[in-house]
């Protein structure tokens, strides 16, 4: 791959500052990845299920793939009470992250592919990360551990 | 390896299958949304059976699989079959039919491989048979092509279908 020491700096800043993208109040805790993994462990999604979503994203070679396994199972969600409510926060998310990978890639069809899939392992790992967080807080604050 | 090989296993074309495609997917999903009743959806499992036969027999056999549905669609009742024949006809204008369309898949690849110059220009000929050498390798390239994209494509088109229709279905309890 050939991905160069600018553009793998750029995917760490846009990381960096999509972690600690803040509301007007600058709280770091406004971050999208920081409440999207809050989000989750509320709605009660089974650490399986999350851990699906980050096995999914660090093993497969297309970026779609990450967008379409959201779908489906937002798609099979016919409770509509996890992937379903999230799916759309998620989908706008990914959307960010390609649109920042054109940026960065310019007119490299093979820099675009590859910065997309580092942004999106980047991105899954924060919320998972938060997720995982939030939900050993949740547990605690319950005394069910 | 041919030009139109080497193109379909570069990387600006993972990225057309990647982007361009889904997007041009996702679109012909919305238009599904935004022109169909709710009843004129098909079955799940009707949607489903697509990749697999795509899988087992590539253009040729979804080509078969469609027009055996709208057969079939003609044999049911009378005011079901006018409701499923007009998804496999916009199927069948989506991704098989020959004629012009704005929204075709054809028309996209058509457009991607002569925006590479992969495509000869018939209105170049000379003769009659340069014409029909010309027509006959282009259709080969849009053949290959078509049978590249097609099971990505129907992966564009199908979660973005399901998700598409579960937004509008009431939560089931």
């Amino acid at each position: 791959m050939k991905i160069d020491a600018a553009a793998l700096k750029e995917v760490d800043l846009y990381l960096e500052k999509l972690y600690k993208k803040s509301g007007e109040s600058g709280d770091s805790e406004k971050s999208e990845t920081i409440r999207m993994g809050r989000r989750m462990a509320d709605i009660g999604f089974d650490k399986t299920q999350v851990r699906s979503l980050q096995n999914m994203t660090f093993s497969t070679s297309r970026f779609s793939e990450i967008v379409n396994y959201i779908k489906n199972q937002a798609g099979k969600d016919e409770k509509k009470q996890n992937w379903f409510r999230i799916a759309n926060d998620l989908l706008q998310q990914l959307d960010d992250l390609e649109q920042e990978a054109s940026r960065i890639g310019k007119n490299d069809p093979e820099l675009i592919l590859d910065v997309k899939l580092r942004l999106a392992r980047g991105w899954v790992k924060q919320i998972v990360s938060h997720y995982l967080y939030a939900r050993l807080l949740t547990e605690g604050g319950r005394g069910d551990e | 390896m041919s030009d139109i090989e080497k193109f379909l296993e570069g990387e600006s074309f993972l990225l057309f299958q990647d982007k361009t495609l889904r997007d041009h997917a996702c679109k012909a999903v919305e238009n599904v949304y935004q022109e169909f009743e709710k009843d004129e959806y098909v079955a799940g499992n009707q949607l489903h059976s697509i990749p697999a036969i795509i899988q087992s027999g590539g253009l040729e056999e979804f080509r078969k699989l469609v027009e055996r549905q709208k057969e079939k669609s003609k044999k049911n009742d009378k005011k079901k079959k006018d409701k499923k024949e007009i998804f496999w006809n916009f199927l069948f204008e989506l991704i098989l039919s020959s004629s012009p369309n704005r929204n075709a898949l054809k028309t996209l690849i058509k457009e991607t491989l002569e925006a590479e110059n992969l495509l000869e220009n018939a209105a170049g000929a000379e003769d009659k048979p340069t014409l029909n050498r010309i027509k006959k390798e282009n259709k080969e390239k849009m053949n290959l092509a078509m049978e590249k994209v097609l099971p990505i494509y129907f992966e564009h088109f199908n979660c973005h279908y399901f998700y598409h229709v579960n937004r509008e279905a009431p939560a089931n309890e």
